[in-house]
Order: structure tokens, then C-alpha cells, then sequence
């Protein structure tokens, strides 16, 4: 974890921002924001920040003057890092080092996903999610990775334009482990995938919290559960999926808080965290955090980030629960739902932090779920009926149990969990006087006497 | 080449209603440059009844330029696809426009083994 209070530990950078001169302005300053919270998050110091409107440019990313002029001001400031917003390829770290270092600064040249896994790198403390993180660096310095083996030995070998041949045991090694890495990661994702197939067979129904990094996920996650996980103003505060059971009337819900979408997130990158996200996908129900207290614009970029990683994949509901509402009038949140009404399903308005709406948002959880049904079941009160009892306690919830000549109790279960039952259990007890009594759809007042 | 035009009634999350569905067959010599490829969207969209309705567009199907150029490039109201709705939407504009083309490579296969046939039976 970051210390962000040890002020001797912390690295000094400089941040570089290059806009297309045909880009909006607020959506600039919303990206420059997040990039700033982003080093903010790692625990860094800004010393700096250098903007530039231009197209990109091929050797430098920014134009040779800004370049000169960054690496100056890097020296003069003495910054540890540079990070670029931008994807920077290896020649281009290449060129703008050599400037640096003609301007007399050692400051390392990174980009922004460099600096995303850095905070994933301070945060990641399972097995898994360190291999995860792993291998998403990996996989990003593998195509530059025969340039750098190049340009790093440009000098010592001989050949055509002073490039010689290169040396491929650093890209195979980089390979070797990557493929090593993934090996391990799929036994995880195995076990991931069976316990999630064992929670759906025992009645849970799973329900995912998503959403842009800082929305106030974990906030309400710990609210809804009772906890008190870590929540902190910073982005990708939580890294590694937490699931807990929440109970709400009859239903067993399992509630997972996830890590938070980014804008530009690169493929390789969500690939990599694709068993973390798939917790999201598989689930019956999605919670879309927004932060709504943010500007229209803000919200409407982070919900089109959202819809388009949840599009990906999923195929589940989705309730958009408009987090930190209290602090915006009623007035201008009717103005910013009308405006962005083909992007938000199923709105709701919270405020996890002053515990507004959340009753609300339990019982939408609840009507957008898969429909429960309630049986009565008679068992023979022997040691068949007992097991069978025991059977029923796993996959669903069992109440008012009464024993007499027989067991008599009330199931709950989602549909489909009962009709599976009636398949196995029922039949392997049939003969021993095993029988449903009366069936009934929770709300429903209708009782069917079978 | 085939553009299809799909007039749905979309939700956030998903596809309210399918009003309707056309299809537009097109062809060239040299692949369809931006100018053509609007020219294809405008005159399939024109098949569909309602002419008040939003184009939804996806854009990579526009050489990835920007929305602001996008809009002064049509007549019509344009936008790019952002909710789950319109993305799959335009999934449905996808599968038919492709279908309807496979179907008509294979019809006009048939054809053309009709014609070779008969070529082959006329010169014997």
C-alpha cells in the first residue's frame, strides 16, 4: 500500500498531455483530471505538468521543441519520471531519454499504462492478482522488446546502420514467462469458475458492483454488507474482487465489489484482468456506480466507457445507481437524467455516504432478480427425509421446520433451482414419502394446493 | 456490397421493439471510399418509413473520424453507437446486412452455374 504521507519515499514527475487539435476542450480537461489522480494515486509527486494541441509526432510524440523544453524543465525540477499520457513505442521512449539526458536529467520515460501498473503493482497483493499484473506488463513490452535489445546495443554491435543483428533471448525469455504466467492464471480461472458454478448450485444469486474508477463502489459495497473495507478518494482503491453475502427478505444474494473501468483501458490490459471482470459478467445482476455530483459531460463519457466494457461480455441486468446524489438538486439531476436517458437503465438515486436510498435500492435488487418460488415440502421424518432436509438447506432457504409425523418446511429457491430439484432430489426420495404440499410466488398471495 | 437499415425502439440496456427492416444492394469496382460509404448509409436509411429517426453508426464503419465531422458529412441527425442498446442494435444491422449478402453470393452462384451450364449444353 502507498503511504502517501512519506513525503522523503515519494517519487518526483512531471506529466505530458498531447491533444488533437480536433478534440473538445472538456473532455481534455476531464483527461488531464484523471491523469492527475492517476499519479496522484501511485503516490507521486507532480512537480509539473506540460500540455501540448497537436497531432502526434512520430519520433517524440510531442513536437522536438516541447521536447527540448520538457527535458529542461525536467532537470531543472529533478523529477524521477516523465509519464506521458499517450502510448509511447520504444523509440520514442528512446529519442525523448536521449534528449533528457543530453539536458542533463536521468528522468525514466513511462506512459500511462505504465503508471496503471504501477498502481496495480502497489495494490496487488494475492498470488493471482500479482500474476495478473505480471503478465500485463509483460505482454506490453513484448513488441518493443527486439527494438530495445537494438537501441540499447546500438553501439557495441557491427552491421548495417549500426543496428547489427539483435539479440532475441530477452523477447523469448518474455515469452516463456508470459506463456508460464497464463498457465497459472487458467488453474486459477478453473477454480474461480468452479466456486462461482457451486454458489449458482447452492441458490446465491450473484450481483456485481461496476462502474468508473472513484464512483463510491467499495462505499456502498460496504454498506450494503456491513463492512468496513478499505474506501479512499483515489482511484483503483480496490484491486482485488471481494464477495460477501447480503441478505435481503428470502433471497441469499452474493454481492461482489470489483476493480473500477478506465477510460483507454488497452486490450492486453483488460485481457489480463479479464477472470477479475469476468466475476462482473457471469452475474445475474450488474450495479452501475455513477457518480452522478459530476458534470453532464463527465458522466456521460464514464458511462460510455462503462456500457462499452460491459457490452463485451455481459448479458445481465442492469440497475444505474446514481451514487452522491444528495449533494445535487432535484432540479439538475431531473436535467442531467433527461440528458442522458439512453445511457442510464434502471436509474436509482443514492447516497452511499449518507446512507440515502439504500432500502430502495435492496428492494430493486430484488424485483430485477430472478423470480424465487416457495413450496411447501412434506418429508418422512426418518433418516431419508433428514438427508433430504440437509440437501435443501445447501441450495436454498429453509423455514419454519416442523417436526411431527413428518418434516414440513418452506423452501425458497429461484426457478430454476427448484425445477432441478424436482429432477434429483425429489425423484431419488419419491418413494419414501416425499411430497410438495403447496407452491407460491413470493408477492403472490394465490396459493396453488397441489 | 449491402446496407441495412433497421428502425428499433431502444433502451439503454437492450432492444425495445424491431419496427422495421430494410436492405440496400449496392456495387463497385474499387472499395467505397467515406463519400460513398455516406452516400450508402443516406439511401438505405432512406428505405425506412420514418424519416425523423436517429442514424446509429458505427465507427469503424466510418474510417474512425470524429462525430463532429460525422455530422456535417449528413443530412440527416447522426450519431455514434454509446449504450449497450444502439451497440446492439447495430448488431442487428450487421447480422442482416451480411446474411442478406451471403444469400445473394449464393444465388448469384446458382445463377452462374445455370449459365455455364447452358453454355456447355448449347455447344455441345
Amino acid at each position: 500500500m502507498v503511504d502517501n504521507n512519506n513525503f522523503s519515499d515519494r517519487k518526483k514527475v512531471g506529466l505530458v498531455i498531447r491533444f488533437d487539435p480536433t478534440s473538445e476542450n472538456e473532455k481534455n480537461e476531464s483527461k488531464l483530471d484523471e491523469f492527475k489522480d492517476l499519479a496522484k494515486a501511485a503516490g507521486y509527486i507532480i512537480s509539473f505538468t506540460i500540455e501540448q494541441t497537436k497531432y502526434p509526432d512520430s519520433r517524440y510524440n510531442i513536437g522536438y521543441g516541447k521536447a527540448k523544453e520538457l527535458a529542461e524543465i525536467a532537470f531543472y525540477e529533478q523529477v524521477d519520471e516523465i509519464i506521458f499520457y499517450d502510448s509511447l513505442s520504444t523509440s520514442q521512449v528512446y529519442n525523448l531519454s536521449k534528449v533528457c539526458f543530453e539536458a542533463g536529467s536521468n528522468a525514466r520515460i513511462i506512459d500511462r499504462f505504465h503508471l496503471i501498473l504501477d498502481i496495480f503493482d502497489t495494490r496487488a497483493t494475492t498470488h493471482r492478482s500479482k500474476l495478473q499484473v505480471e503478465l500485463a506488463r509483460l505482454t506490453y513490452e513484448l513488441p518493443g522488446a527486439k527494438m530495445r535489445i537494438s537501441l540499447s546495443k546500438k553501439e557495441e554491435k557491427a552491421g548495417f546502420g549500426g543496428l547489427g543483428d539483435y539479440e532475441d533471448s530477452y523477447e523469448y525469455d518474455l515469452k516463456r514467462r508470459i506463456s508460464r504466467i497464463k498457465n497459472e492464471l487458467k488453474k486459477a480461472d478453473i477454480e474461480e469458475e468452479s466456486r462461482r458454478a457451486y454458489r449458482r448450485k447452492k441458490g446465491f444469486q450473484l450481483v456485481s458492483l461496476a462502474g468508473y474508477t472513484n464512483a463510491g463502489k467499495s462505499t456502498l459495497f460496504n454498506l450494503l454488507v456491513d463492512e468496513e473495507n478499505e474506501v479512499e478518494d483515489m482511484l483503483f482503491t480496490t484491486l482485488i474482487p471481494k464477495t460477501r453475502l447480503l441478505k435481503i427478505d428470502n433471497h441469499k444474494v452474493l454481492i461482489t465489489d470489483t476493480v473500477g473501468f478506465i477510460e483507454d483501458l488497452p486490450h492486453f490490459m483488460v485481457d489480463a484482468f479479464k477472470s477479475t471482470l469476468d466475476g462482473i459478467y457471469y452475474s445475474d445482476l450488474i450495479l452501475l456506480v455513477v457518480d452522478f455530483s459530476e458534470p453532464v459531460e463527465t458522466i456521460y463519457n464514464k458511462l460510455k466507457v462503462s456500457h462499452e466494457i460491459l457490452w463485451e461480455q455481459s448479458a445481465s441486468d442492469i440497475i444505474t445507481v446514481l451514487n452522491k446524489s444528495d449533494s445535487v438538486s432535484v432540479r439538475e439531476r431531473q436535467y442531467k437524467l433527461k440528458k442522458l436517458d439512453y445511457l442510464i437503465a434502471n436509474p436509482i438515486f443514492i447516497s452511499a455516504k449518507e446512507e440515502i436510498g439504500i432500502e430502495d435500492l435492496k428492494k430493486m435488487i430484488i424485483s430485477q432478480l430472478p423470480e424465487q418460488r416457495t413450496i411447501v415440502v412434506r418429508l418422512p421424518n426418518n433418516q431419508y427425509g433428514a438427508s433430504a432436509l440437509s440437501e435443501f438447506y445447501e441450495t436454498g432457504v429453509v423455514e419454519e421446520v416442523i417436526y411431527g409425523d413428518f418434516i414440513t418446511f418452506d423452501f425458497t429457491a429461484p426457478e430454476y433451482i427448484l425445477e432441478k430439484l424436482k429432477g434429483t432430489v425429489f425423484k431419488t426420495y419419491e418413494n419414501s414419502g416425499m411430497k410438495i404440499m403447496s407452491e407460491y410466488h413470493i408477492g403472490n398471495s394465490k396459493l396453488n394446493n397441489l | 456490397m449491402v446496407a441495412a437499415a433497421v428502425l428499433i425502439d431502444i433502451e439503454p440496456t437492450g432492444i425495445y421493439k424491431v419496427h422495421e427492416i430494410r436492405t440496400k444492394t449496392f456495387s463497385s469496382d474499387k472499395a467505397p471510399d467515406l463519400i460513398s460509404v455516406v452516400k450508402m448509409i443516406e439511401t438505405a436509411a432512406e428505405t425506412i418509413k420514418n424519416k425523423d429517426a436517429v442514424i446509429v453508426i458505427e465507427q469503424g464503419d466510418m474510417f474512425n473520424i470524429n462525430e463532429q465531422y460525422l455530422k456535417t458529412l449528413f443530412f440527416r441527425d447522426v450519431k455514434f453507437q454509446e449504450s449497450i442498446g444502439e451497440r446492439r442494435a447495430i448488431e442487428i444491422a450487421h447480422h442482416v446486412s451480411l446474411s442478406t449478402r451471403r444469400l445473394l453470393i449464393k444465388e448469384w452462384e446458382k445463377i452462374e452455374r445455370k449459365i455455364r451450364k447452358n453454355e456447355k449444353n448449347q455447344k455441345k
